[in-house]
């Protein structure tokens, strides 16, 4: 009997190497055409705003005396003054604004869904490991921080604390995390009914140690995609705070910040003040967008 | 006379469950998956538990290990009550007591390879370098019949069966004294679960473990327990040594169990009568009054509505839970 077993174990032997299911998930992400197109528009416009400011003529708070006045004409976009993306309104460089933005714009993005994501995931995760009464406390936190209007927390924080970056990278991160928190959860309590769980709890493995190894890993597939699909809205929430004035601060800019001033010069006739930072912005929304969903069909177990 | 290895005491286990499209402040109601369960197990012995699905023996399983509290009762293991343990002294009994599980995939967690599944009671129990634990984990795989190298793989690529030696060197690596198996093969092909039974038997033989080995039905059982134990929607209806059980069954409930597992021999196999059993397990919601076999047993009686029968002593080491089983068909 045991020659037996051990002709049946050995027929796996030809391929020593482990596949991870992630090894896996990269194959198939890199055959979704628009999920390579995403990262690659994306690669783009991060090499964009990483050396933008070393390729640009001029500064992003510099103020084109020979412009202001007559933007409408002398602002348009052109090689030979230098404002590959013209001016705006008051005559600075748009290419150097809109390097500027584009960095503020991916940084409170990234920064925020990160903090989202970690904060979310591990309060969720701990919710729905320990349910009963820890959960329903936990949770009933949540609920009570949700029916807070978020834009009002955000503008008591940078009434209250000053704004600064720093203050909207930890007001918009620190909302957002709710979401997150819910949807761990919910994954965390179905997770928490499968056996390889219960065999680590059988096992004695410390409940910590479980949530981190058995649960976090598990659910790393729809924080990805969470992740990715948080970045955008990020952008958004920023670009609205920036709207009411609350957010970035003049001389720094954002996509938002220079979308609102475009538009709102639109019908003077420099519509390059809000088509440049435009296209940006919605290039890189879909950019994340489609890489948010290769992650998805790439990750899901279900079509291997 | 030293206390048995495992004692099961008056084990009860209830869920509680929200009748479907009920409001939120109405009570729950009580199901009763274990009864009153007694049990004991000895060293090197292997009790077979044989029920229909649904029957509680998983639940059983649970409230041993502890991923289920018990509701009333105790379980004592060498002779200490283990469900009044602390979260922390609970967990350290992980090293002596381990599962294998029914659904031998869905026991592996997918995002760690097989190195790392072997390896976690180690980490959780030992001080072992990261050296030792995989030149222990290689042994261990060996031993249940995988190559070592395989450790690098992740649980998908495997098939059923050796998902299931995987799950087995996991619960064997930290040498246990106890190792319930739920159902280990049910869920496995044909043709692997000869193999796996017999692994599990050889390994029990070389390493000395105690076995509590779940199944639905007994032709698994019979071969490789000791005694065996027979439950019905919750309560233990007989136990005896295997082979009593098997050629003296008492329990009308056993009778019918036994009738339902075929002979290999065609001619005897359509001979004999069997009585087969009719209708459906109740529900353990709502279960009969009294015995609760009552609604499907052929030779019930007025009185099995009355009381519980209790689980008799009837020549020692056979215990029934039916005092009409010698009496005949129905009065
Ligand atoms: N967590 C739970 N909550 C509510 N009811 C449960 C729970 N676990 C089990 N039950 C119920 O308890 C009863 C016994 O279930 P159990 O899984 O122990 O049966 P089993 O004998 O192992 O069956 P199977 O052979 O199908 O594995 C069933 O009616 C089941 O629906
Ligand atoms: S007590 Fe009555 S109903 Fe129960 S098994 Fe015996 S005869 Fe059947
Ligand atoms: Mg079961």
């Amino acid at each position: 009997m045991r020659t037996a077993t051990l002709t049946d174990a050995s027929a796996l032997a030809t391929a020593p190497k482990g596949r991870s299911l992630l090894a896996d998930a990269r194959r198939r992400f890199f055959r979704n055409r628009a999920a390579v197109g995403g990262v690659v528009v994306l690669a783009l416009i991060a090499a964009f705003a990483l050396v933008g400011p070393w390729i640009a003529p001029w500064d992003y708070e510099e103020i084109d005396w020979a412009v202001l006045g007559s933007v409408e004409t002398m602002g348009r976009p052109s090689l030979e003054t230098g404002h590959w993306f013209g001016t705006d309104q008051l005559g600075r460089d748009l290419f150097a604004r809109t390097v500027q933005g584009t960095q503020i714009s991916l940084m409170v993005g990234i920064v925020g869904a990160l903090i989202a994501v970690v904060v979310g995931t591990l309060y969720g995760a701990v919710a729905g490991y320990f349910g009963g009464r820890v959960d329903g406390a936990m949770m009933r936190v949540v609920d009570v921080l949700m029916s807070i209007p978020y834009m009002f927390v955000l503008i008591l924080l940078l009434v209250v604390f000053g704004r600064s970056i720093l203050m909207l990278f930890v007001g918009i991160g620190l909302i957002s995390w709710l979401d997150m928190a819910r949807i761990a959860r919910g994954q965390t309590l179905a997770l928490r009914g499968k056996e390889f769980v219960e065999a680590a709890i059988a096992t004695g493995v410390h409940p910590f140690r479980i949530i981190l190894r058995h649960i976090v890993p598990n659910l790393l597939g729809v924080i990805i995609v969470y992740a990715t699909l948080l970045v955008p809205s990020m952008i958004i929430y920023e670009s609205f705070i920036s709207f009411l004035g609350l957010g970035v601060q003049e001389p720094l800019t954002s996509w938002g910040a220079l979308i609102n001033d475009g538009a709102a010069e639109m019908r003077n006739g420099t519509s390059w003040q809000l088509l440049f930072p435009l296209g940006f912005f919605v290039a890189g929304l879909f950019a994340f967008f489609f890489i948010g969903d290769g992650l998805r069909d790439a990750l899901d177990p279900k079509d291997r | 006379m030293s206390a048995p290895l495992l004692a099961v005491e008056g084990l009860d286990v209830t869920f509680p469950v929200m009748p479907r499209g009920a409001w939120p402040w109405t009570r729950p109601a009580g199901l009763q998956a274990v009864s009153k369960a007694d049990l004991t197990l000895e060293r090197g012995e292997t009790l077979g538990l044989v029920g229909e699905s649904g029957s509680g023996k998983s639940t059983l399983a649970r409230a041993v290990i502890g991923t289920v509290p018990a509701t009333d009762g105790r379980v004592m293991w060498k002779g200490r009550d283990i469900t009044a343990l602390g979260p922390a002294s609970r967990r350290k009994l992980g090293r002596e007591v381990q599962m294998v599980f029914q659904d031998p995939l869905a026991a592996l967690n997918p995002r760690m390879n097989v190195g790392q599944i072997v390896a976690e009671p180690l980490a959780t129990h030992t001080d072992l370098s990261a050296k030792e634990r995989r030149t222990r984990v290689s042994e261990m795989m060996e031993r249940v019949g995988l190559l070592p190298n395989l450790v690098n793989r992740y649980p998908h690529e495997f098939s059923g069966g050796q998902c299931q030696r995987i799950g087995i060197a996991r619960a064997l690596v930290t040498e246990p004294e106890l190792l319930i198996c739920d159902e280990p093969v049910s869920a496995l092909d044909v043709s692997v679960q000869a193999q796996v039974v017999n692994l599990l038997a050889g390994l029990q033989r070389d390493m000395g473990l105690s076995m509590l080995f779940i199944a639905h039905d007994l032709s698994v059982v019979r071969h490789i327990s000791t005694r065996i134990a027979v439950m019905y929607l919750g309560r233990i209806v007989e136990t005896a040594p295997a082979e009593a059980l098997v050629t003296d069954p008492r329990h009308p409930y056993t009778k019918a169990l036994i009738a339902s597992v075929p002979i290999p021999d065609p001619v005897r196999e359509r001979a004999r009568s069997r009585p087969v059993l009719e209708g459906e397990l109740p529900s353990p919601l709502n279960p009969p009054s009294g015995c609760v076999f009552r609604t499907r047993c052929p030779i019930a009686r007025p009185d099995c509505a009355e009381a519980r029968p209790p689980l008799v002593q009837e020549v020692p080491g056979h215990r029934v839970a039916c005092p009409y089983h010698d009496r005949g068909g129905p009065v």
